[in-house]
């Protein structure tokens, strides 16, 4: 029997097999981050807090498939936890808390890239001649990397102000630069349109646009700011990755937004608010206000005259009329002064209502809900809860009937002597069935994990 | 006697690969942000451990047969 080929001079010893961990791992969160930059919409501080028990498993499945790995290839297995393992685990933790902390302070996408070649900015400002405008033309008006600002003014005409800024090694260079970008205003059927042409991302542009008082506003700003006051017409703002401010419009407002936080104060529409980002503010809205997205927060929706409507990952609240304030914040969702009807389903909130008057429907999931009544309640009342108190407080007159079951949990009901006679108890669950006065709505009261308690106000 | 001579199994080739790749990306995600298509560096930064993540896991299933050295 003879080779067909001359063995190596250098008998190679079987060599340890390398760990597929740190590949597959690094492959894994390349494509989270990826994604959460990308899509966004999920926290990432909330997915390792509930997640990373999923880092070990993942860990002792990969060491399990090299252990076999190296047995079927006759190779020497990889050593169980390396040095290496342990830093890219720690590694893990520390990026993904990292950048799910950035997001908490809402700097993500702000980051200037400039910064990274620190040169100076150097600034160019120029006005558009004025032109006559009719009253309520639309306007639309985008830039792709700087702030936008509408400002109304009472004659009929459109002045644009526009401020590049550049940066470049020295001046010259700069104005080569800025120069390359123009501002061109063009008719599209009834709609006046304001755009930068050839604009690099090294170029910046701000716009200041001088609108006549009735003007509708579509703004567009990928990278920046979005500041409209005081229009009469119709808002409607898309920014990426900075702010967007509505005061004092008089038409429907509608934002879009991926990074960055919302106000829209004063409307004399409807105000929509849609896509991810960080704080929302609404307040004093004539027609329906609608939060949908996810927001870290807080989001408050105050003062609106129609319904407010808040629609997020694990939220979806329906309020009829709006006069107090809703605020929803890490792990709470409170309801002050609506007086109008409340539908919500929720999870892992602790829910408070203050002051609602009409019918009430509230499903939590991991919670507490609790409920303050400054008047007697005249609709009917249905509150259920997996994890977490019920508690109500009632004024003394109030009347109502009472369905309460505490699965696992105590009842207590020093509303009134006699409900707290009513509440039998079996086997570690709780019930109540009762009545107070001759007529009243129905309240129906369930939770699993968790007490019910029904007080009476002062 | 194999001193200076430079391994060529399949994984220590693959090894090698490892610092060009980084780099060669690091290169192609500056200038994706230079060519404002609307993505930065900023966005595509996890792109860097998908490719470090990828050699690797080349490197852990490259075969090490003919292997030199220790």
């Amino acid at each position: 029997m003879s080779t067909p080929s001359t063995p190596p001079a250098v008998v190679a010893k079987p060599l340890r097999r390398r760990s597929i961990f740190s590949g597959v791992l690094l492959i894994g969160l390349g494509v989270l981050f990826l994604y959460h930059n990308f899509r966004g919409g999920f926290d990432l501080l909330e997915l390792l807090n509930r997640w990373w028990p999923l880092l070990l498993i993942f860990w002792g499945l990969t060491k399990l498939y090299d252990h076999f790995a190296a047995r079927r290839t006759g190779q020497v297995a990889p050593r169980a936890i390396t040095g290496g393992d342990i830093f890219l685990v720690f590694f893990t933790i520390a990026l993904a808390a990292s950048v799910g902390g950035a997001d908490w302070t809402g700097r993500r996408g702000n980051f200037d890239f400039g910064a990274i070649f620190p040169h100076e900015p150097y600034t160019f400002s120029e006005e558009l001649p004025a032109q006559p405008l009719k009253a309520d033309s639309p306007v639309n008006i985008s830039t792709d990397y700087g702030d936008i600002t509408v400002v109304p003014q009472d004659a009929a005409e459109l002045r644009v102000r526009i401020k590049k800024s550049a940066r470049a090694g020295g001046e010259g260079e700069a104005k080569r630069l800025a120069d390359k970008v123009s501002v061109a205003v063009s008719k599209n059927g009834d709609a006046t349109q304001i755009g930068t042409q050839t604009q690099g991302g090294r170029v910046r542009v701000d716009l200041e646009v001088l609108v006549p008082k009735r003007a509708s506003i579509t703004a567009r700003a990928p990278r920046g700011e979005i500041h409209v006051g005081g229009v009469a017409g119709s808002v409607n703002a898309e920014a990426r990755n900075g702010n967007i401010e509505v005061r004092d419009a008089g038409g429907d407002v509608g934002a879009q937004i991926a990074h960055g936080d919302v106000h829209v104060v004063d409307s004399g529409g409807n105000v929509r608010i849609s896509g991810r980002g960080g704080q929302i503010e609404v307040a004093n809205v004539k027609g329906e206000a609608t939060v949908d997205g996810s927001f870290y927060g807080p989001i408050t929706i105050a003062k609106v005259g129609k319904g407010a409507r808040f629609v997020s990952g694990r939220t979806d609240l329906t309020v009829s009329r709006l006069a107090g304030r809703f605020e929803a914040s890490s792990g709470k969702l409170e309801i002050s002064d609506a007086p109008g009807s409340v539908a919500l389903v929720t999870n892992k909130n602790d829910v408070s209502l203050e002051n609602v008057t009409g019918r009430i429907h509230i499903e939590n999931k991991a919670g507490n809900v609790e409920l303050r009544f400054t008047q007697p309640p005249k609709e009917d009342i249905e509150v259920s809860t997996e994890s977490g108190n019920v508690e109500l407080v009632l004024p003394a007159k109030s009347t109502f009937e009472v369905h309460a079951e505490a699965r696992q949990g105590d009842i207590d009901a020093e509303f009134s002597d006699q409900l707290a006679k009513q509440v039998t108890q079996t086997q570690g669950s709780s019930r109540l069935d009762g009545k107070i006065g001759a007529k009243g709505p129905q309240i129906k009261l369930k939770t699993t994990y968790g007490a019910i308690r029904l007080h009476k106000s002062e | 006697m194999s001193n200076g001579t430079k391994c060529r199994c399949r994984r220590c080739t693959v090894c090698g690969l490892m610092g060009p790749a980084v780099l060669i990306t690091v290169g192609v995600l500056f200038l994706i942000g230079r060519l404002n298509w609307g993505y930065t560096f900023w966005n595509l930064w996890p792109v860097l451990l998908i490719v470090i993540g990828a050699v690797r896991l080349a490197e852990a299933m490259a075969s090490t047969e003919g292997h030199i050295g220790s």
